[in-house]
């Protein structure tokens, strides 16, 4: 309860009741990536090939 | 040994070294922890999509890289760049909330419309869940994403603290008012979260 009751636990102003109230909440709000976007990460993922500059910066070389 | 026990770290390096399935494992460990994150702050499904989509272009470029130090969990990781890549969006549209974390002035009262006539007839469940995710969504973006992650995700307010890019005692003050505004939401509306 938030209105006026027990308020002080390890957090401030945070109870076990409202603690699991705001998990249901967060819980109900759910979805998972589309097919086409996994499917554009794995194909990312696959042919991904860093260029040359992000190499260089990977090991600190500077280019002429 | 088998590819569910490796760490996130064997099969980050696994990817690096060109094993494809170790970054798809790395990809399904997480993304429905990384997905909903975002999607719990932006709220719309082809928006979640695409920032999810450029977090993981960002997290194969930093692996590919060379650059990803294992400092800690992948997972911190992956959501300080789908944190940086919500807040990126919310600049662009000029949309992130107005109300400073320390402002306990904000009027919520007169920007929440949410009495429900059904509130005061019963204490049911349902209404109280829709009571109280309407009270969340109407917090400002830091302290709804840091209640987020406290509550639901479990994260520790160091781990807060890195992904978000804040001192821990930011974290902790954004908590402390996420909950003071919900309880002044509560208070102003007559709601009762206890059942």
């Amino acid at each position: 309860m938030i209105g006026n009751a027990t308020l002080n636990c390890n957090e401030p102003y945070l109870d076990e009741i409202l603690t699991s109230q705001i998990r249901d909440v967060f819980a109900s709000q759910k979805g998972t990536p589309g097919k086409s976007v996994l499917r554009f990460i794995l194909g990312f993922a696959a042919s991904y090939e860093p260029v040359e500059n992000e190499l260089l910066g990977a090991t600190g070389i500077m280019k002429n | 040994m088998s590819e569910i026990r490796k760490t996130d770290f064997e099969l980050i390096e696994g990817y690096r070294k060109g094993r494809l399935s170790d970054f798809e494992l790395l990809v399904s460990r997480y993304q429905e922890q990384i997905y909903n994150y975002v999607l719990s702050l932006v709220r719309d499904r082809q928006l979640t999509d695409d920032i999810f989509q450029d977090t993981f272009v960002k997290i194969i470029k930093v692996i590919k890289s060379g650059v990803y130090k294992d400092e800690g969990k992948f997972i911190q990781f992956a959501m300080r760049i789908a944190h940086n890549l919500v807040i990126d969006h919310f600049r662009k549209e000029n949309r992130i909330p107005v109300v400073e974390s320390s402002s306990e002035d904000y009027n919520y009262v007169d920007n929440a419309p949410i009495t429900d006539p059904s509130v005061e007839q019963g204490m049911i469940v349902d209404q109280i869940h829709s009571d109280l995710r309407k009270m969340v969504e109407m917090l400002p973006l830091e302290q709804k994403e840091v209640l987020r992650m406290r509550i639901y995700d479990d994260l520790s307010f160091k781990e807060i603290a890195e992904i978000t890019n804040v001192s821990i005692n930011t974290a902790l003050g954004r908590m402390r008012y996420a909950l003071i505004n919900l309880r002044k939401m509560a208070e102003s509306k007559n709601v009762c979260l206890m059942y």
